[in-house]
């Protein structure tokens, strides 16, 4: 074989091989071809089956979507974008993003389409027609050099109809609570009346005790009911103070622990004093939650234990009962909205299981935590919530405090004048009949209208203290009727009080607006309505 | 030898297959094998002048011999790396 000999052979070969290459090109057996621009970088063109797994991706996606131009024209889009849009693919290409989507919100689609970035709520227009609800979320890349977007259409319409729904649903529970709240008032004002009565049968007395008792229960339970649809949507504002714990857990406890000694469990309450920031009346939620529903599953002849004390830098309240106990896979959910566990437990026991649930978002507002613990079935259950502790306060001024009780008390026994002014014929009676029992003279009315006719009597005295239901029948509202009053002669001196059943924090901003000195919300205790008679000196009539 | 491809096909991973076994079973424990996805690292691919994927390179020994299109062919790959037919036996 001579040198030339070679070389051909080797030409033969490189020929070869540049033939074998250019057909497998030919007969499409690569991925992508490498070919250089104009700059001679190289760029990378992929043929279908290296293009397949995005293509199918994006058509597969359930989101609509489309790259657009910078000005808004649709230059590609998937067949789900076509679909939610309502028009076939090839309608869509090089359509305007615009005319899919509602005229009035043309600003802030453009806003979006010149920053390129941005996500909004709106609903696709079809034939002119508002339809389906989405998200369009757009965000920008580079094709080729020139800057495009990406927009993204995803359909929100089930998970906007479940969020009305549920937003219905905590209007129905709070319209129910209201409701509720207003023959409450009236029973547990009828009950006090009956209580002031001297009843000697103690047949009477027996059953005096057992109405106020669970008047008092039901109070609670529609208190819970309206203040976790609060809790869970976060319109629960805390006002917090300084709080000792203990004093707080005491006092709820003997509240709650009414009753025949004999016929429920003994409550043993351990406490040392612990500071915490909290709003009191919500820290009494979380101990009366807790006890109550230890109560509730501890047997006549069983014990609770409650504890109070520091550990470390937490405020720990423990609450430890013999019931029945939570089985270890509950444990996790017991927490949870409208989740009781033992499903076979005797529904005699009730409960709505939303107790637990306050409690958890009480607890985790102050910062804190609750936790559960239990051995299991039978062996009963421990709830820990733990808060942060503060320092205690300066000395209280203890001397003070007695004086003004003392005063307090004096002053209790001096007659106002009392205007009711309320459509509920039964609450008007019980307030009445509660407030003569202690001396106070009473003068009522049913409606804004006649309350103002009653007022520029001459011969009726301007009152002390005038309580006026907010929702009065009508074209007067309460706000309205408290204006008024205080543009009469001396209606400037009349404590104004609302009374009504919803006991949302903006009420109470209008209402101080109108002039009320205080909110009550119903149903309002015999003593709360003597508090507010103790806040004014009776006027000196001449 | 240097396997160029393009992310991960099914091209791509039959490819690196049957490189890789007939690697092994003829080549055992004398070749080395780079395998490089030209969207990863477009730099090399600008310097071998790749002009397509996947593409084997036999960088030695001489003469280097390149190979591009379906590699699952036996007697094509081992055509194109310059290796000697199937020897009956």
């Amino acid at each position: 074989m001579t040198v030339d000999d070679l070389d051909i052979e080797e030409l033969r070969s490189r020929l070869v091989e540049a033939e074998n290459n250019l057909h497998a090109i030919y007969s499409g057996e690569i991925d992508a071809l490498l070919l250089a621009d104009e700059t001679g970088e190289r760029r990378i063109f992929t043929l279908r089956s290296a293009d397949a797994p995005y293509r199918a991706l994006v058509e597969r996606m359930q989101e609509g979507a489309a790259t657009l131009s910078v000005t808004g024209d649709i230059v590609y889009c998937n067949q789900r974008f076509a679909d939610l849009v309502g028009r076939p693919l090839e309608q869509v290409f090089g359509a305007a993003i615009g005319s899919f989507l509602p005229q009035p919100e043309g600003d802030i689609l453009r806003a979006m389409l010149e920053h390129g970035s941005g996500r909004y709520q709106t609903r696709l227009v079809r034939n002119g027609q508002e339809t389906t609800e989405v998200q369009v979320t757009l965000s920008s890349i580079v094709l080729d050099d020139v800057e495009h977007r990406t927009l993204i259409l995803s359909d929100i319409s089930s998970l906007a109809r479940a969020q009305r729904e549920n937003r219905s649903k905590d209007e129905f529970l709070a319209m129910l609570a209201h409701e509720l709240r207003n023959p409450l008032g009236a029973i547990q004002g009828a009950v006090h009346a009956l209580a002031l009565m001297n009843q000697t049968e103690p047949m009477a007395l027996r059953a005096t005790g057992i109405i106020k008792r669970q008047v008092l229960h039901m109070a609670r339970l529609v208190d819970d009911l309206l203040d976790v649809g609060r809790a869970v949507t976060g319109k629960i504002v805390l006002k917090r103070q300084p709080v000792n714990l203990a004093e707080s857990v005491r006092a709820t406890i003997s509240s709650l622990a009414s009753g025949n000694p004999n016929h429920r469990p003994q409550i043993e309450v351990m406490t040392e004093p612990v500071w915490v920031s909290g709003d009191a009346v919500r820290l009494e939620q979380i101990v009366g939650n807790l006890v109550s529903n230890a109560l509730k599953f501890t047997r006549s002849d069983g014990v609770i234990r409650v504890f109070v004390g520091r550990e470390g830098d937490d405020a720990v309240l423990r609450v430890a009962d013999q019931g029945i106990g939570i089985p270890p896979d509950m444990l996790p959910k017991i927490f949870d909205l409208f989740v009781q566990a033992h499903h076979t437990i005797d529904r005699s026991r009730g409960g709505l299981g939303i107790g637990l649930t306050l409690v958890r978002r009480l607890a985790e507002l102050h910062g804190g935590t609750v936790q559960a613990a239990s051995e299991g079935d039978g062996r009963g259950s421990t709830f820990t919530v733990r808060l942060p502790t503060v320092a205690a306060p300066r000395a209280e001024n203890g001397n003070g405090h007695s004086r003004a009780e003392s005063n307090a008390n004096r002053r209790a026994f001096e007659s106002r004048r009392v205007l009711l002014v309320d459509d509920n014929h039964d609450s008007r009676e019980m307030y009445r009949a509660v407030l003569r029992a202690h001396g106070h003279d009473v003068c009522e009315a049913p409606d804004g209208e006649r309350a103002l006719a009653l007022l520029q009597r001459v011969e009726v005295r301007p009152p002390d203290v005038a309580f006026i239901d907010i929702g009065l029948p009508g074209g007067m509202d309460g706000y309205e009727l408290a204006r008024r009053i205080r543009n009469l002669p001396g209606g400037r001196e009349v404590r104004l009080v609302a009374l009504t059943g919803y006991g949302f924090p903006e009420d109470r901003q209008q209402s101080r607006l109108a002039g009320f000195a205080k909110h009550l919300v119903k149903p309002v205790e015999p003593e709360a309505l003597q508090r507010e008679l103790n806040a004014v000196t009776p006027h000196v009539h001449h | 030898m240097r396997l160029y491809i393009t992310g991960m096909t099914p091209r791509s991973t039959r490819a690196i297959a049957a490189v890789r076994a007939l690697c092994e079973e003829r080549l055992k424990g004398r070749y080395g094998l780079e395998i490089i996805d030209v969207y990863q690292q477009p730099a090399l691919g600008q310097r071998e002048q790749i002009v397509a994927t996947p593409t084997l390179i036999k960088m030695g020994p001489a003469p280097q011999r390149r190979l591009i299109g379906d590699m699952s062919n036996r007697a094509r790959l081992l055509a194109g790396l310059g290796l000697a037919a199937e020897i009956p036996t």
